[in-house]
């Protein structure tokens, strides 16, 4: 009985640890061609451009296709000591899982990054 | 060839918000969206320590990465105009707010509701119809705004010939740059090199900021405790 329940256990285990591994060994090869499919419409991202929600194309893109987690780029609920943006000065939205950092943009939308340009596009 | 920038010595800003509440009059300014916003800390300690003011307002970057955001999204709200003058088309706005998340400055703002600036009724001011407005100033809810360099002072100027009074003149200048008392902000046409801000740009050495994003502002500043 114990040993079943160790065989058990030690399955449900080892699948476990397989599904928790599986974000971190996609490469950033797999996620460019992931990001060229939505471009070309290939891949379903809805057509919601809210950024409140989670339903969203924002969220769906980021979160869900890129499988980029929450705190890549929002963290706590509340703005840093140095956080100096505009944004600042707007009453904290509720809904909000915190503020984000936008140099984390910078890492895939920038030139020869694996997303849409955005920065540093290099026309004149 | 005409291209309008502004500059914001930091080394003379004291933070008195005369260039705030100016905007916030000239521009009908709702609370949910202002489109020039003081930010201000602390650099230093204990006894050396001292407070910068810096005032953000839309650095209508030459390379407009919220003005690609709209594109890529079909939406096309956002233009630039031949002056540099970076634009948000409230007719065509959606308020998916892709704009902010993708400008480094955080400038555009959302705004939700229309609200009086004061608690209680509407001012005469605020009253006004949208017909008797300015485009850039017929406010709609859930449509982001953005400071447009006062665009509509701007574009009387090309109606009148008279550009190169941009900046001179102040039925010709963005409001908040006529009012600072100790003459922290300059605007005018940095592809002419004897304006006053071509010079001063040079002799202080004003720069942009967070060029990393290569965006390339058009919004100078003489910068006090390094870049922000």
């Amino acid at each position: 009985m114990i040993k079943l329940f160790l065989t058990t256990f030690l399955v449900f285990g080892l699948s476990m640890a397989s599904l928790a591994e599986q974000p971190t060994t996609t490469n950033s090869a797999q996620l460019a061609r992931v990001a060229e499919q939505i471009r070309q419409h290939r891949i379903d991202v809805g057509g919601d451009f809210s950024m409140d929600e989670k339903t969203g194309r924002f969220h769906i893109i980021h979160a869900d296709k890129m499988m980029m987690d929450c705190s890549n780029c929002h963290y706590g609920d509340q703005y840093r000591p140095d956080y100096l943006d505009v944004s600042r000065d707007k009453p904290y939205p509720d809904k909000a899982k915190g503020q984000y950092v936008r140099s984390v943009c910078l890492g895939c939308h920038q030139k020869g990054g694996l997303a849409t340009q955005w920065y540093d596009t290099g026309t004149r | 060839m005409t291209k309008l920038v502004r500059v914001i010595d930091m080394e003379r800003c004291m933070g008195c918000r005369s260039c705030i509440a100016v905007c916030f009059t000239e521009n009908h300014i709702t609370p949910d969206a202002p489109w020039n916003v003081m930010i201000e800390h602390e650099v230093g300690q204990y006894p050396y320590g001292r407070t910068v003011f810096a005032t953000m307002n839309c650095m209508h970057c030459e390379d407009a990465p919220c003005m690609r955001a709209c594109d890529a999204i079909g939406v096309k709200a956002i233009s630039k105009n031949e002056f540099g003058v970076v634009l948000v088309d409230y007719d065509k706005c959606i308020g998916c707010q892709y704009c902010s998340a993708v400008c480094p400055y955080g400038v555009p703002q959302y705004n939700k509701t229309v609200n009086s600036l004061y608690p209680e009724d509407e001012t005469p001011y605020e009253s006004l119809s949208a017909a008797d407005r300015h485009p850039t100033h017929r406010k709609k809810a859930n449509v982001v705004e953005k400071c447009t360099f006062c665009w509509h002072k701007l574009e009387k100027a090309v109606a009148d010939g008279k550009t190169d009074r941009i900046g001179q003149d102040p039925q010709y200048t963005p409001s908040c740059d006529l009012v600072c008392p100790v003459n922290a902000r300059l605007f005018g046409d940095i592809d002419d090199p004897h304006s006053a801000v071509s010079k001063y740009i040079g002799e202080k050495k004003a720069g942009q900021l967070k060029k990393e994003y290569g965006t390339r502002p058009q919004v100078y500043y003489v910068l006090q405790g390094g870049d922000f």
